[in-house]
């Protein structure tokens, strides 16, 4: 699973939408489509102790990715139906298209580990994976997933998530706020505006950045810095870290995977493309700030 | 427009200038943000390496929003103005 990157691909997003799209995707739908698949399975991959008794799943990568278990909330057809169900209920085109980018981002950067995602269901419960890093959910907690992670490319890909954001930091800027993201979710942004003054609004805004940003560094810091573990230190290698089994679902080739991926993601375009439908009115989500 | 329905053509204030946005107090800078937003960050990072259980996607980005909101109010009232943030 991917850590921090979650939290900064949505911005990665909101700063690169096509010049068509901009100012007409819900950012903030954007945020919860990306949490929506692991908070759907995440609860029970770690689990919780009630009374000295551990509830939780005991293979969590079987249930986290697999299928039987939650592996659906990773896929193409799990996000569809959500949209469709979000489109019925509120009829908002930058909500839906923002729940399903979200949503791809998560199931697409999750086939880095080597467990991957079940990205064809329902046509498929193959699990497509690149083993980019080791899956490294344990019935024990977080911890030793949190050391493994970010021992290995797992933090390359955060770093790589944070330096294509700040390729364009005026997506973080209160302009870029202003202008481009809250027209696009006005109803939302207007409704938070009777309740909170906008220096939190922005701060609602920025949270997520703030939140994968903190947690990076903190994780890091603990792994490396305040309790390393000599047994258990960096290791860039694929796959890796090597002194931890790496979880896998599947031995389809990696290669084979990509070009899921590359065909999930051109679905996801066009359908993001329907749902917006054609507009006249083009901006430019960067210059738009300027 | 902003989300409280203000109209927004006006460049944004320079960092030491009040960012004159309606609910902050008028000796809010934009520096003064910075620093809120630094020390939420050190604080958050410093309490959540020894204290994990803070670092889930909950309290993260409501550490941060409880910062930029509470803290003018809290300097407002030190200073023996209430009233003056919302």
């Amino acid at each position: 699973m991917s850590w921090a990157a979650h939290q900064f691909e949505t911005y990665a997003i909101q700063a690169h939408l096509p010049k068509r799209w901009a100012g007409r995707i819900s950012y903030l739908a954007i945020v919860v489509g990306d949490q929506i698949p692991d908070f759907v399975a995440k609860f029970w991959v770690y689990g919780f102790d009630v009374g000295g008794r551990h509830y939780g799943a005991a293979e969590p990568f079987k249930f986290h990715r697999g299928w039987p278990g939650a592996g659906f909330s990773h896929s193409l057809g799990f996000a569809l139906l959500l949209v469709g169900l979000v489109w019925w209920f509120t009829r908002s085109r930058s909500w839906a298209a923002g729940l399903l980018l979200g949503m791809a981002a998560h199931s697409i950067t999750d086939i880095n580990d080597s467990v991957g995602t079940m990205l064809a269901f329902p046509f498929s419960t193959e699990n497509f994976s690149i083993g980019t890093w080791a899956y490294a959910a344990t019935p024990g907690g977080k911890y030793l997933d949190a050391r493994a992670y970010y021992s290995s490319f797992g933090f390359v890909m955060d770093a790589l998530w944070l330096a294509i954001l700040l390729m364009t930091p005026k997506v973080l800027s209160e302009r870029y706020w202003r202008d481009v993201v809250v027209p696009a979710d006005a109803k939302v942004w207007a409704w938070l505006g009777r309740r909170l003054p906008d220096r939190v609004l922005l701060a609602v805004y920025r949270a997520t950045f703030f939140y994968g940003l903190t947690r990076m560094i903190a994780w890091t810091g603990w792994a490396h810095l305040l309790e390393p573990d000599p047994l258990r230190g960096w290791d860039l290698t694929w796959t890796g870290p090597s002194w931890i089994p790496a979880f896998e679902l599947s031995d389809l080739s990696p290669w084979v995977a990509l070009a899921v991926a590359l065909g999930f993601a051109t679905a996801i375009v066009l359908s993001v493309g329907r749902i917006l439908g054609p507009d006249d009115d083009e901006v430019d989500p960067v210059t738009l700030a300027d | 427009m902003t989300a409280g329905g203000r109209e927004e053509a006006a460049p944004l204030p320079a960092l030491g200038e009040p960012t004159g946005r309606p609910g902050d107090p008028a000796w809010y800078t934009r520096r003064f943000e910075l620093v809120l937003y630094v020390l939420a960050g050190v604080t958050y990072i410093g309490f959540g390496v020894f204290h994990k259980w803070l670092l889930n996607w909950v309290v993260g980005p409501i550490w941060l929003v409880a910062w930029i909101w509470a803290a003018p109010a809290i300097v407002d009232r030190l200073r023996g103005r209430p009233g003056g943030a919302r």
